[in-house]
């Protein structure tokens, strides 16, 4: 690598370490790391009260129906309302909508009543998603759970909509059946996590 | 550097043994006359990096989802680095982004995290590079960050990283085991 020269009249000695050109020092690279849990969030429940038909009160988590029974027929009323919540999944997950009783049911104190009128009100909850969606029918055929899952292949983040709704004259019992007198009552549950 | 001393050296000793010739012992000395010269050649060398990899450690805020606020994120010290002659100390980075994430990320979501590399302790004023990636981690500016330093030097190099922030304020992080960006520095000699 090194050269030397020399010429006719005298000694020149010439000492070159490397190339002409500048040397630049070779890139180190560092690197920068770091990582982001897995997380799903969900708020309180927000009822569109604007939008509602027959609805009652809202008290916290508990949402009232404003008449369950029409007064003329003493079956059921239509009902429709609509309750958001912010909520966010940073990873593929699934939404589970998931109903205590299987429908609307009447809370028993006492002997049960007669085939002529009904103790349970059906019901549909629709989930609105991601840009999906998925309903869960609590058809009130018994009292039982149910459940439905949504699967969502991505993360989301926004408001997550539970649409209720309960048909004119929907009961247990068939179409336009009279109520039996009392308190009808059932829980949803929105669960968001892992598929 | 040790064999151009060297070789100089056993050049120099030739015209000496002339000289020491006896003047009674022939005709007089004649005198031969050289010249040296040597070239040194601009040089730089990076040393070496005490932590390879900077960990943040994790990057989400549970209670909201959005990027946590990082304090006192590591450095490191990159020793053994030189100069010799006024040189230019450069630096770029890239975002740190989610290596298992597929794809676009969804409205309001990032993949990447932008971050402020910097770069001090030789010259003086810290060279600097904001990476600029957008939710899906591509930059837009990928130009370098550089500091003069006049003088040669030999000293040992700086490296921070801090200013961490998605590219929008309001964006969730996906979630991932893996987010990995990349600071790469580099010493010029100066032309």
């Amino acid at each position: 690598m090194n050269r030397l020269a020399w010429t006719s009249l005298g000694l020149s000695l010439s000492f070159a370490a490397g190339a002409a050109a500048a040397q630049q020092a070779a890139p180190p690279t560092v690197s920068v790391s770091g990582q982001a849990a897995r997380l799903c969030r969900i708020g309180a429940p927000k009822v569109q009260v604007g939008s509602a038909v027959n609805l009652g009160a809202v008290d916290g988590q508990t949402i009232n129906i404003s008449s369950l029974a029409d007064s003329a027929t003493l079956s059921t009323k239509a009902i429709s309302f609509d309750i958001d919540f912010d909520a966010l999944c940073n990873f593929s997950h699934a939404v589970q909508l998931s109903s205590d009783r299987g429908g609307l049911w009447r809370v028993a104190t006492g002997a049960a009543s007669s085939a002529t009128f009904a103790d349970g009100v059906p019901y549909h909850a629709t989930l609105v998603w991601a840009g999906t969606q998925s309903t869960l029918e609590a058809s009130a055929a018994s009292v039982a759970p149910k459940t439905q899952v949504l699967d969502v292949n991505s993360p989301a983040g926004g408001a997550l909509v539970v649409q209720f709704r309960v048909d004119s004259g929907a009961t247990d019992k068939g179409a336009g059946v009279p109520l039996a007198a009392g308190t009808y009552q059932d829980t949803l549950t929105v669960t968001l996590g892992p598929q | 550097m040790a064999r151009i001393t060297c070789l100089a050296a056993a050049a120099l000793a030739l015209p000496g043994a002339a000289l020491a010739t006896p003047a009674s012992e022939g005709p007089a000395p004649t005198t031969a006359a050289f010249s040296l010269s040597g070239a040194a050649p601009k040089a730089c060398g990076l040393g070496t990096a005490g932590q390879s990899t900077l960990d943040i450690g994790e990057m989400v805020d549970a209670s909201t989802g959005e990027l946590a606020a990082i304090s006192n994120p590591p450095s490191t010290s990159i020793t053994g680095s030189w100069c010799n002659t006024a040189s230019t100390v450069s630096v770029v980075a890239t975002p740190l982004v989610a290596q298992s994430f597929a794809g676009q990320p969804p409205t309001g979501f990032t993949k990447a995290v932008n971050y402020t590399a910097t770069v001090s302790a030789w010259s003086t004023n810290a060279a600097a590079f904001a990476t600029n990636g957008n939710e899906a981690g591509v930059q837009r500016d990928t130009t370098p960050g550089s500091q003069p330093q006049p003088a040669p030097t030999a000293t040992t190099i700086d490296v921070a990283v801090g200013s961490f922030a998605a590219p929008a304020a309001s964006d969730f992080l996906v979630a991932d085991t893996d987010y990995s960006g990349a600071i790469t520095i580099t010493l010029t000699p100066n032309s």
